[in-house]
């Protein structure tokens, strides 16, 4: 499938316009650097990038239109919310825009690290946000909807990419709900999203943090590429609570690195990531305990049809300090078609023996009695596999509240099963048996 | 109702389990089947609900007219054909309530009538939570999943009451349950017994059929009918075993 990976090179060379605010970030030298850095061979990176290939978009150009695309955010009025442009705080001296000397350095530092994708990134963004909220600011409630859109004809056989960023700075005892949507708006051109997003939680913060990522295109006749970077500095006692949907594409790949830095942290990673068709979707986890008293969870489920292929990769290290530690990771694969694979790999480097640490990984099938037995009720294959799939996903489905993302996931899910969205759906829909029971209902 | 006629049934590896049925249910009638572990009498009923992997190569089930082994495992529980298993399956993350409703609407679309809503439906499903006595609770857990083996043996029974099938396969239904439960579950076949309805209940023991009384009992053994009898024989049988029948068979 040479056709939808992405080539390094192709990605370096073409078409690299970065808004000049940004480029000034990056010298000449730090360009060339990241050049080298990305197409190196080094051992550490082939391993880590070992199960996603990015091997030529063949010639096709690529049209970037993350300035035509960049999304604006939408959020509660709530004072001690902030929401600036990068570029803008680039151009002016932080103190102007009101912005405090620690969050701008914190925002500098991430812009200028050394990952592989956020060098990437720099070369093609146009712009992204930074948020701030105060001390003691609660009640927010952020959303981003990053669509690729096709708009200029002339461009139709390119390949349209998007590179948005978005950095969260959350004070002390600060508390903030962020949404980003990742999509594109169904017009038939092949995508390529690279998307770096950022969280440094002080003190006693609490962060829910959702995204949603999901191509409507038909994955038959375009690729779809989304690349992603999320990241979380979590100081102490404060909460990172994140899930993530990947909903569809042909090549994905979610990088999560989180830190849980000073005693008290917490965090909450739930995710569900679905493969059809050819796809790739790749859950790259490294999770730091670096501080006493420090709880994490990961549940990360997967579903794949056709002969797609997904991997999971959850690395999780124990520092020395790190005593009392909980750490929990739970990671069930569902292979719906004999061509499909899963691969998990739970990777734990434990260095102190105060630590609790659960992983829970299995690849495996759809219960054949179970389908029976529901076909011999008078479902039909596809009802009963439908439902089966639906209960496989209910624990993430059961924690969204957006009743447009519970739609998403069942629509992802028949994409998965290679259905048609009219087949019937068994236990997807609301009933309050509650009220039923009781017989309250009209 | 249901005329199967020399049955050859193969599991996987080419073993053969059913080896020569040959058995007719008319329309209203109760029959059982009792026999020992081993000779066949789940095999048989998978084969009747259409589980994969159970291979055919001898023989014919008529059902109603048609070729039953030509539809697949709804096809046949559209075409009123219900099985209790013996071993009912748990399903986890899927609600009753729901798997309930949805299995009534399927097949109720399935014979071109309207869906019940979830109303309709609770009033239809009450009656027949009475009937089995189960908590109405019980719609709001994961099919069986937790349930005892009475409860399973009775959502089964609720599952029967509320499709209302034309013919039933009860797989050792009686079996783990309490006396109450058994007189529970008795009545509740016997509710539903009609002209138009017809049972096959496997089972081990005489005491199930003195509340579903049998209009001819089968003895099965290594995958054929070896004799036959009325209800007296279910009698003969607890009391003297199969030894007689299988020694008079060699
Ligand atoms: N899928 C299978 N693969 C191999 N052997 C099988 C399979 N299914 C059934 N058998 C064998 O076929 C024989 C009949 O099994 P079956 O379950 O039909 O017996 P039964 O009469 O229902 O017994 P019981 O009274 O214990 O319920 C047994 O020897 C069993 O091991
Ligand atoms: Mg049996």
């Amino acid at each position: 499938m040479s056709q939808r990976d992405v080539q390094w090179g192709t990605l370096l060379e073409s078409n690299i316009t970065p808004h000049p605010a940004l480029a000034e970030l990056l010298n000449p030298q730090q360009r060339a650097q990241a050049v080298t850095s990305l197409t190196a061979r080094d051992s550490q990176r082939a391993e880590a990038w070992r199960y996603t290939r990015l091997k030529g978009f063949n010639d096709r150009s690529l049209y970037n239109v993350s300035a035509l695309a960049q999304a604006t955010p939408s959020y509660t009025d709530v004072s001690g919310l902030s929401v600036y442009r990068i570029s803008d705080l680039a151009t002016r001296s932080a103190h102007l825009t009101g912005l405090t000397a620690e969050a701008w350095s914190w925002v500098s530092q991430q812009l200028t690290s050394q990952e592989p994708l956020q060098l990437l990134h720099t070369l093609h963004a146009s712009d992204g946000w930074v948020v701030v909220v105060e001390d003691d600011v609660q009640g927010g409630d952020l959303e981003l909807r990053h669509i690729i859109s096709s708009g200029d004809q002339t461009q139709a056989g390119k390949v349209h990419l998007n590179a948005p960023q978005l950095w969260v700075y959350l004070g002390d005892r600060a508390q903030l709900k962020v949404t980003e949507h990742f999509g594109d708006d169904g017009e038939s051109c092949s995508t390529l999203a690279l998307s770096l997003s950022g969280f440094s939680l002080a003190q006693k913060s609490q962060l829910t943090y959702v995204r949603a990522q999901q191509s409507s295109r038909d994955l038959k006749k375009t690729d779809h590429v989304h690349l992603s970077r999320v990241s979380a500095q979590i100081a102490a006692d404060a909460s990172f609570k994140m899930t993530s949907l990947n909903l569809g594409s042909d090549l994905c790949r979610l990088e999560l690195d989180v830190s849980l830095e000073e005693s008290g942290a917490e965090t909450d990673l739930l995710g569900l990531y679905l493969g059809s068709g050819s796809a790739s979707i790749d859950q790259h986890l490294t999770l730091r305990h670096l501080a006493p008293q420090c709880v994490s969870s990961q549940r990360f489920k997967g579903a794949f049809g056709d002969h797609s292929k997904g991997i999971f990769t959850g690395r999780v290290i124990v520092a020395p300090g790190a005593h009392t530690t909980t750490a929990d990771q739970y990671n069930p694969n569902l292979i719906l078609s004999e061509r499909a694979k899963a691969i998990t790999r739970p990777q734990l480097e434990i260095y102190n023996d105060q630590v609790e640490c659960s992983h829970g990984a299995t690849v495996g099938q759809l219960d054949e009695e179970a389908l029976f037995y529901l076909k011999t009720r008078g479902l039909s294959e596809a009802e009963a596999l439908r439902a089966l799939t639906a209960a496989f996903v209910g624990e993430v489905r059961a924690e969204l509240e957006d009743s447009a993302l519970i739609n998403a996931v069942d629509l992802g899910l028949l994409t998965t099963l290679g259905l048609e969205p009219h087949e019937r759906s068994v236990g997807e829909e609301w009933i309050d048996w509650e009220q039923l029971i009781s017989g309250e209902l009209p | 109702m249901l005329e199967i006629k020399d049955l050859h049934v193969s599991v996987a590896g080419d073993t053969e389990i059913i080896k020569g049925l040959n058995l007719t249910i008319p329309a209203g009638e109760v029959h059982a089947i009792m026999g020992p572990n081993g000779s066949g009498k789940s095999t048989l009923s998978y084969v009747l609900a259409g589980r994969a992997g159970y291979e055919v190569t001898q023989g014919s089930i008529t059902y109603m007219g048609q070729d039953l082994l030509a539809l697949d495992a709804s096809e046949r529980a559209n075409a009123g054909l219900f099985l209790a298993f013996q071993y009912p399956v748990e399903i986890p993350g899927v609600q009753n309530g729901y798997f309930l409703r949805s299995i009534v609407n399927a097949q109720r679309v399935s014979r071109g009538e309207s869906e019940l809503n979830p109303v309709q439906f609770m009033k239809q499903v009450k009656e027949v939570l009475k009937l089995v006595k189960l908590e109405p609770n019980m719609l709001k857990r994961s099919v069986n999943e937790g349930f005892s083996g009475g409860e399973k043996k009775r959502n089964e029974i609720l599952q029967m009451a509320l499709l209302e099938p034309s013919f039933c396969v009860l797989d050792e239904t009686d079996s783990g349950l309490d006396i109450d439960a058994l007189r529970i579950v008795g009545h509740g076949v016997d509710a539903l017994k009609g002209p138009e309805r017809s049972f096959l209940v496997i089972t081990h023991y005489q005491r199930l059929l003195d509340h579903v009384v049998p209009d001819k009992v089968h003895v099965l053994q290594d995958g054929r009918i070896i004799h036959s009898g009325d209800k007296s024989l279910a009698l003969e049988l607890e009391e003297r075993g199969y030894e007689w029948l299988i020694e008079a068979q060699s």
